[in-house]
């Protein structure tokens, strides 16, 4: 049996990738190397094969109609957003010895101040024949699910992912097991998984319940005709979330100046009797997903591609609104989609324009005076993009994105956007 | 040539649409909780033939620099969907969405605003104005109450030792007193070391000086960032030493501190000072302190 780990790139089911992919690549090999390494990196030892790679990202936010030079009132954390920072320094290094393979990746940044931790650690165990691949993993694994989530961060033409992946999805990668099947252009991947990824609200990487999330998607990669590749899938999650119980309180004194005088009376002092402690709640969530893209090359112009992506899930939001039906009395179901096209022209230049719709609850309403009425919570994003070195991994980007979202306050009272515009420069280089 | 312009300028045209500022109103005089600030004074806003506000209840019309959750609520005309609130006269003003109505007038909605104050409100009195809205963005006529500022007045006394700093560190005051007594957060009042026998006199306390208050007391912050030892009435005569300990900058990289004895309501000398993290690592307690101020107090 001819079993090996084959170090080539997933980059055929990438969004930038796909246009690159359907000039290099025919079958990709199982696991998805380090985030960056290249094969002519590679140091054989003996049996294992070492490779080490990375990649930089480093952003100027130039413009944010949110920042704002002061301190948040609680907390003093700087509302300025307008600076220089490093959103991504990874190091990997990635090993591969007979059928066995491993991948540690090591993220810093600067979100947050200096952080740094744990992007990806993976086994791997799988084999390659002549028209199928598979691969079991186990370990910190990207989340197989639909198509913006498992685009490697160098690959993606814009900068982030779109609103409703990085709401369902805060992380790309959780920790969990998984299993690919590769044949001819179909793919299969299933995953269990803790269901709580790297970036979750509550409880990232780690799992505050044993019930696990069940992750997969079905498709096809394909060349189709000659410089024309298209992949499309479903994908689909069930899993268990979790309400968070509280702790007991003691009972507490306290004393509200009801008239406002400064002066202590006894019907202003109060007793807030303590509560016993609330039990923690599972509750149910999953999401569906489809998703397409296509590359295609112009000649003398260069690699085009067209992509979208369709989301519908219930209770799931783990970022940007977390859900908690128990919380809330209901369910909170979500919807969003992306689509978006990217074309080079020539090697040196690129645009790009992607459009993003996400709400987080398609039941909302508010109370008026007199009325209950619905109330579009949605958040709507335009994106464009200019790269100069087309869709390579070096290149240098800038990114202008209008937002629109349910956020603001009108003068009459009615929800407006608050706003959000971003213009960021970013430079990029894979090493 | 016209596909880049319209690449070069969407962006902008994107950018222009209408919406609300991300703008906390940190500058502005008032500031209600939950409200979206915008910018342009309340009494400059044109006034039409619009709902009004029926009453704004308010419980007191004296209010203090920095001061919190000031409650007022009140009802407006029927057809207003929200409420705007500021001072008049200030940078900008706030929008409340308005609530349900009372049982007790059931077509008149309500409003209730939990109000904060700027620490550095200069003025002695602000007008409060309160606008209903109706759609489409139609102010009515403004309602005023007229609030009283309080400002906090210095400690008086005959011997006023204060201390002042900058940022929410834990700094404390030692005084020690002409009869080598120190004052502190340990020892509150320098009169139980003058009483050589009991008393039976119940106002003999205030003939200390005392400490009024031990401000961000292990880094509990209060943002007083001031401490003051008051001799009430006359002070001995001597030598006084003042001091500051700094007992935690609370995470900060300074604080800058500013000490004043002050005689009667003279000056008998000022000094100004840094905080820095080497000033923490001093033993804590009763002598600790860097010397800040030395003067005496004359006789009678």
């Amino acid at each position: 049996m001819n079993t090996r780990i084959g170090p080539a790139s997933l980059s055929g089911l990438l969004l930038v990738g796909a246009a690159q992919a359907a000039l290099a690549e025919e079958a990709p090999s199982l696991p998805e190397p380090a985030a960056a390494t290249s094969s002519a990196g590679r140091l054989t030892v003996g049996e294992t094969s070492l490779a080490v790679g990375g990649f930089l990202q480093a952003d100027g936010i130039l413009m944010d109609q949110s920042s704002e030079g002061q301190l948040f009132p609680s907390g003093g954390e700087p509302l300025n957003t307008q600076r220089f920072l490093i959103r991504r320094a990874r190091l990997s290094a990635e090993a591969h010895r007979g059928a066995l393979g491993a991948v540690v990746e090591l993220d810093a940044n600067t979100m947050k101040g200096m952080a740094v931790g744990l992007a990806r650690a993976e086994l791997a165990l799988g084999g390659t024949r002549p028209r199928w691949n598979w691969e079991l993993g186990l370990g910190l694994l990207r989340i197989p699910f639909g198509l913006e989530v498992q685009e490697r961060d160098p690959d993606r033409f814009f900068l982030e992912r779109s609103s409703v992946s990085r709401a369902l999805f805060p992380g790309t990668f959780d920790l969990g097991a998984r299993a690919q099947i590769y044949w001819r252009f179909f793919r299969a991947q299933l995953a269990a998984m803790n269901g709580n990824p790297l970036g979750d609200a509550s409880f990232p990487a780690r799992d505050p319940n044993a019930a696990k999330d069940f992750v997969g998607r079905l498709g096809m990669d394909s060349t189709i005709a000659a410089k024309v590749h298209v992949s499309a899938g479903v994908s689909s999650l069930r899993g268990t979330g979790f309400h968070p119980g509280t702790s007991a309180t003691k009972d507490v004194l306290v004393w509200r100046d009801q008239n406002e005088d400064g002066i202590v009376q006894l019907s202003e002092i109060q007793v807030i009797p303590g509560r016993a402690a609330t039990p923690s709640q599972d509750f149910s969530r999953f999401a569906v997903g489809a998703d397409s893209r296509v590359g295609f090359a112009i000649p003398r112009l260069g690699n085009s591609v067209l992509f979208g992506e369709v989301v519908w899930a219930a209770n799931l939001d783990r970022a940007l609104r977390p859900a908690d039906p128990v919380a809330s009395g209901r369910d909170l179901r979500e919807f969003g989609w992306v689509v978006g096209a990217g074309q080079e022209f020539t090697s040196w230049v690129a645009v790009g324009v992607r459009y993003d719709l996400y709400n987080p609850d398609v039941d909302a309403y508010r109370q008026t005076p007199t009325v209950l009425v619905p109330k579009d919570v949605s958040f709507h994003t335009w994106t464009f993009t200019v790269s100069f070195g087309g869709f390579a991994r070096n290149r240098l980007m800038l990114e202008y994105q209008h937002n629109r979202n349910a956020l603001g306050v009108a003068a009459d009272g009615s929800p407006t956007t608050l706003a959000a515009d971003t213009l960021t420069l970013r430079g990029q280089m894979v090493f | 040539m016209g596909w880049r312009v319209v690449i070069w300028f969407l962006p902008l045209a994107l950018a222009a649409c209408g919406g609300a500022a991300s703008d906390t109103g940190l500058e502005a005089a008032v500031r209600v909780a939950g409200g979206q600030f915008y910018r342009g004074s309340i009494d400059k806003l044109a006034g039409a033939d619009a709902p009004a506000v029926v009453d704004v209840l308010n419980s007191q019309n004296t209010i203090a620099p920095g001061l919190q959750n000031k409650q007022i609520s009140g009802r407006l005309d029927p057809g207003s969907t929200a409420v705007a609130i500021g001072f008049a006269g200030d940078v900008g003003y706030w929008i409340l969405a308005a609530g349900v109505p009372d049982a007790d007038s059931p077509t008149q909605p309500t409003f209730h605003a939990s109000l904060s104050f700027s620490p550095s409100l200069s003025q002695t009195s602000y007008d409060l104005i309160v606008r209903a809205v109706a759609p489409p963005t139609v102010f009515g006529p403004a309602a005023r109450v007229s609030l009283d500022v309080e400002q906090s007045l210095p400690p008086t006394g005959a011997l006023v030792i204060s201390l002042w700093w900058d940022t929410e560190a834990d700094l404390d005051l030692h005084v020690v007193d002409a009869y080598g007594v120190e004052v502190w957060a340990g020892n509150i009042n320098s009169y139980d070391q003058y009483a050589a026998v009991p008393t039976t006199d119940a106002g003999a306390w205030n003939e200390g000086g005392i400490l009024d208050f031990d401000s961000n007391a292990g880094c509990n912050i209060d943002g007083r960032c001031n401490e003051n030892v008051v001799w009430a009435v006359a002070a001995p005569a001597g030598d006084y030493v003042a001091r500051v300990d700094t007992f935690s900058l609370c995470g900060n990289a300074a604080a800058r501190w500013t000490v004043e004895a002050m005689l009667n309501g003279v000056s008998l000398g000022k000094a100004e000072g840094e905080a820095l993290s080497s000033s923490q690592r001093f033993s804590k307690g009763k002598g600790s302190g860097l010397t800040a101020l030395s003067f005496t107090v004359p006789s009678p």
